[in-house]
């Protein structure tokens, strides 16, 4: 408790206006982008990193804190009015929020998400602000064994437990990994692969590396395929009368907070996973099971509450472990290193005004999620009709000079359209981005505490492991995370069988 | 062509010949072998730079794993699960599901000559930028990007090309506080 006192007795370092503006720029950027088709919160916070430059910190991760909640509720509006989710978060949210819309209950649905997404961010900013120091202060005793177990643990984890072949996902991990290893060695200083190029002895530039993968793949993907045109007619006010769930489902609001503040924990998993996994727990629980599907408001309060959730469950081992569980937390802490600050326990003991101020942001966001999503609604629905070709072009421009922003060279420009081309290249095949962008950022402490383990440990493996329990149990739950994906391979072969036996 | 529903017929394709054998079927999954040959050339290529390192420069400190030792580890895993992945791809029953989600797109088949043509302007764009400028060289970009995409008019693409533009120099000289790239017009004022 002592350790949650410290780091709240500095929330004073949010009360400025620039910090506070920067929120609230985040938060309808944010919203913004989880309602323009092909954008996304992803898209959102990577763009805005280069703006963080010349702000302070505690502004400057207060603008992408925005961006993250705006954008985790944003897919909601879209998900609701047309049928069509604008983030696949809110995927889980149309199930119920459309039908209630198409009953002439439009109002009530946006709202009901709104208010979802706010209770869910303030629930999950509270258990992050509860944990995440106390956490810190368990894993600031942890030896290069025990970080490096973490390490591996976020990283095979986020490989396969997301989407996809976990082959594809380990082996995007492992060329993150290898690409971190461009430049100096962090143990020796020798520098490695570097071509003979001055360019290179630094490393990959992480922003060029972040735009190309995700924003210029995604950019020649709509070129080849555009989004269809959206267009949404429909009159939407505020409907007050949804507020009284509060106090009349409050067990329904409780619940999918957890939900997705556990799932938020865990890497690799994710706001779709938890939005899913809290409505059929909803459903599961309710004594109108058959009404889901049909505009059932628990329906909608289960999705969106855990989908927001689980943006401050996701922030807990980023902050204190400095593990990133998901590819948005892992583009945040690219721009927390850009501010000289490196997520982990130690941020906790010194430089505990900068966390203040980010719980602060947090919870303060996630306030302010309701009047803003509320007020700027109608705005939204118009904006919808932007043409498509200028939302690409505004994403392209963005990404060059964002890129180009952050050392003012070409050759990041070209590390940019070489990134663009193997992005685009790994979602024609089928490879998840995910585990390469959070390879490279775990790269340095995987290998720095990697190669510390192996020299202390000298020939004595067994002996080493054996006097430390912490990292033999992370290293069982690696094990797991690698037979999981087997494991449910054979349950559904299985599955498959006895479904294609004869009655 | 064989159409799988007439025995006397000749099988013509591989697929559908596999696709007749009992007791071991195999899928060719074209995709899956191209990225499972691809990332094998990946870690072959790492695997040999890792050779090519001279270490002695920098000696192993204390023993452990050393400057060529991770990447070599890290190498031999790429090959390794390279080589599951490839064997996957050939002898695999079930087709892998899409890593990422689908897009919001229409029904409208993919053009992959529009991403080509994208990347293309975009190449040019960038060795274009530092000698002619960013106010001369953007506006011609993004009215062909909008081209590209099938905006045959040209007033309006080019109003909008103008105001982003803008918006973006703006945005990055007041925001970032980051000059674009002045290049012949910075000349000119010199």
């Amino acid at each position: 408790m002592t350790a949650v006192l410290e780091t709240l007795a500095h929330a004073g370092s949010f009360a400025g206006w620039v910090p506070f503006f920067s929120l609230v720029i985040g938060l309808v950027v944010g919203i913004l982008v989880g309602v323009l088709p092909g954008l996304g919160p992803l898209l959102g916070v990577i763009m805005a990193i280069p703006f963080t430059f010349h702000m302070d910190a505690v502004s400057g991760v207060a603008l992408l804190l925005g961006i993250y909640q705006g954008g985790s509720y944003g897919g909601a509006i879209t998900a609701t009015l047309l049928g069509i989710p604008g983030t696949p978060m809110a995927a889980a949210t149309l199930l119920d929020a459309h039908p209630m819309a198409l009953k002439g209950f439009a109002s009530e649905a946006v709202t009901l998400s709104t208010l979802g997404s706010s209770v869910g961010g303030f629930l999950g900013g509270i258990v992050l602000v509860l944990t995440a120091p106390v956490l810190a202060k368990i894993a600031i005793g942890f030896g290069p064994a025990e970080t490096f177990s973490l390490a591996l643990l976020g990283l095979t984890a986020i490989a396969t437990l997301s989407q996809g072949s976990a082959v594809k996902g380990l082996l995007a991990g492992l060329i993150g990994l290898s690409l971190a290893s461009v430049g100096n060695d962090p143990i020796t200083g020798f520098t490695r692969f570097n071509f003979g190029t001055t360019y290179l002895e630094g490393g990959i530039t992480f922003v060029a590396l972040l735009f190309g993968l995700f924003a210029i793949s995604e950019v020649l993907l709509q070129f080849e395929k555009p989004v269809r045109a959206w267009q949404a007619g429909a009159r939407i006010g505020v409907a007050f009368s949804t507020f009284k769930t509060l106090w009349t489902k409050p067990i329904a609001y409780l619940r999918a907070a957890l939900v997705g503040v556990i799932i938020g924990v865990i890497p690799g998993i994710g706001g779709v996973t938890s939005s899913f996994l809290s409505y059929k727990l909803a459903k599961d629980f309710s004594k109108h099971p058959e009404n889901f599907g049909k505009g059932e408001v628990e329906g909608v309060i289960a999705s969106e509450t855990a989908n927001s959730a689980t943006t401050g469950g996701a922030l807990i081992p980023m902050l204190a472990i400095g593990i990133p569980g998901d590819p948005i937390v892992a583009a945040m802490m690219g721009g927390l290193l850009i501010q000289g600050l490196t997520p982990g326990p130690a941020l906790f003991f010194t430089n505990r005004e900068f966390l203040g101020g980010i719980f602060a942001a947090f919870i303060v966001g996630a306030v302010l999620l309701l009047p803003i999503g509320l007020a700027l609604i109608p705005l939204f629905v118009r904006i919808i009709k932007i043409p498509h070709s200028l939302l690409m072009a505004t994403v392209l421009l963005l990404s060059i000079f964002g890129t180009y922003a952050v050392q003012r060279q070409v050759f990041d420009l070209w590390q940019l359209w070489l990134f663009g081309i193997v992005g685009y290249a790994m979602r024609k095949g089928g490879f998840p981005l995910a585990p390469l962008i959070i390879g490279f950022v775990l790269g340095p402490i995987f290998e720095t505490n990697m190669r510390r383990a192996t020299i202390i440990m000298g020939d004595d493996f067994f002996g080493f492991m054996i006097g430390r329990p912490i990292a033999l149990g992370v290293m069982g739950m690696v094990v797991l995370s690698l037979l999981f994906p087997i494991a449910q391979n054979l349950f559904l072969r299985r599955k498959g069988r006895q479904a294609d036996q004869p009655a | 062509m064989f159409t799988g529903s007439d025995p006397q017929k000749p099988v013509s394709s591989r697929k559908a010949r596999d696709a007749e054998e009992v007791g071991s079927p195999v899928r060719l999954e074209k995709k899956e072998i191209i990225g499972g040959l691809a990332c094998l050339g990946f870690g072959a290529w790492l695997l040999y730079q890792t050779f090519l390192l001279d270490v002695e420069v920098a000696k192993r400190v204390g023993g452990g794993v050393g400057a060529d030792g991770y990447p070599f580890l890290l190498a031999v895993a790429t090959i390794a699960l390279a080589i599951l992945l490839t064997l996957q791809a050939v002898f695999g029953r079930e087709r892998q599901t899409p890593a990422e989600a689908p897009g919001i797109q229409g029904n409208e088949p993919p053009v992959f000559k529009r991403a080509v043509w994208c990347f293309l302007s975009v190449v040019i764009y960038t060795a274009l930028l530092l000698p002619i400028g960013y106010l001369i060289t953007t506006p011609i970009l993004l009215v062909v990007l909008m081209r590209i995409l099938g905006d045959r008019r040209w007033v309006v693409p080019l109003v909008n090309a103008l105001l982003l533009t803008l918006g973006i120099f703006v945005a990055f000289r007041y925001g970032v506080n980051i000059v674009l790239p002045e290049g012949v017009l910075g000349n000119l004022s010199n």
